[in-house]
């Protein structure tokens, strides 16, 4: 009985050294693998066979299925830029030039709103996203989306943010070209600032 | 005061041991509650899905693009290859093949398909067909995996057809090996 009792222990003991391992994994493999650009984090080319075995956890947590290196780039961001989390409680005015017109151009690209969960926000307007062909542009050529749980009037992109608990945003990019992902630091991406409701 | 060292170092590698099992395997566990979800062990070799905009209803599935359309195959190509064709939209439009770890060894867009229709071969290591005809082959390293299809909204005005695209999709057994 003491034996089985040490064994016990001893697995107890295993199993616990191995969640401290993957709890402290996490933060170490977000600083050595993400590309950072601002307020968004970015990993290469997820969906790419010859990744690790920490990125393909990473993509199996958030979303199974990821393009690779040259089709797509990912981008997500949870804070705004005074570093806060981005909150349903708060609302925010993300805002940036098209990307497609910028030095480096690409195909097409997409905002998104995920729930803390990774779902997207329940809306009866159903405007979950904005992409390059259905967001309204401002007469110089740049873009605002309002991110709260409540439309603002004047500003005609509006995605809802859930009522409560915090969100992200991913930002898509397709068929970016060899020149944007050898410039993943330095790409101009839009910005997210928290204002007043 | 050695031995309790020792007995330290080995419960730590065994704990290391653990943790890199765990992860190696995670997405295995993921991919249970997908398949779960979808039906996907019960639809193989064959169009599993096809999906309007991701909603905030959409499960099974974190993190969808709601301005893509999403087809899905499952297939398993051990004894037979499996054959891929559809026409294709003017617009944005890609193939992504994925082994059953979910690395996405090949993916193919608009760009890539001359006539603006696909027929893919999809073979297994074992399953190489003896003649293909007017096609790509496409070499699948593992026997089973997944086939999304992305197509891309824009601003919506081609719902209907892009829905008619995906209709025409077709992932079926290739007999003639």
């Amino acid at each position: 009985m003491i034996i089985i009792r040490k064994y016990i222990i001893y697995a107890l003991l295993i199993i616990g050294i191995a969640v401290a391992f993957t709890y402290l994994s996490v933060p170490i493999y977000k600083n050595i693998v993400f590309v950072k650009n601002d307020i968004w984090s970015s990993v290469p080319s997820l969906g790419d066979p010859k990744r690790s075995i920490y990125t393909r956890a990473y993509v199996a947590t958030y979303g199974l299925f990821a393009l690779s290196k040259p089709e797509s780039v990912y981008f997500s961001a949870d804070h705004d830029i005074n570093e806060e989390t981005l909150d349903g409680l708060s609302c925010y005015i993300l805002s940036g030039n098209d990307i497609q017109s910028a030095s480096v151009s690409p195909r097409w690209w997409s905002l998104t709103v995920y729930d803390d969960d990774g779902y997207l926000v329940e809306s009866s307007e159903k405007q979950y996203s904005y992409n390059s062909e259905n967001i309204i542009y401002n007469s110089t050529g740049n873009f605002e989306v309002y991110l709260a749980d409540r439309p603002a009037g004047n500003i005609q992109n509006w995605i809802k943010t859930p009522t409560d608990g915090l969100f992200s945003v991913v930002l898509r990019v397709y068929q970016p070209g060899e020149e944007f992902f050898s410039n993943l630091k330095r790409v101009d991406l839009p910005i997210i600032e928290k204002v007043d409701c | 005061m050695k031995s309790y060292l020792k007995k330290s170092l080995v419960l730590i590698l065994f704990g290391f041991i653990l943790h890199i099992l765990f992860i190696s395997y995670f997405h295995v566990g993921m991919l249970w509650v997908f398949d779960r979800e979808t039906g996907a062990n019960d639809s193989v070799n064959t169009v599993l899905l096809h999906t309007d905009t991701a909603t905030s209803d959409t499960r099974g599935l974190k993190r969808p693009s709601s301005d893509v359309m999403y087809s899905i195959c499952t297939y398993d190509v051990k004894y037979k290859p499996l054959i891929i064709t559809t026409p294709i939209p003017d617009s944005y439009w890609s193939i992504s093949f994925y082994s059953k770890n979910t690395d996405n060894y090949v993916t193919l867009n608009d760009l890539d398909i001359e006539n603006k229709y696909l027929k893919v071969y999809l073979v297994g290591i074992n399953s190489q067909p003896k003649k293909v005809s007017n096609g790509m082959v496409v070499v699948s390293p593992s026997d089973t995996g997944y086939i999304l299809i992305r197509m891309f909204i824009g601003n919506g005005e081609n719902m209907q057809q892009l829905k008619d695209f995906q209709e025409s999709l077709s992932c079926i057994e290739y007999n003639d090996i």
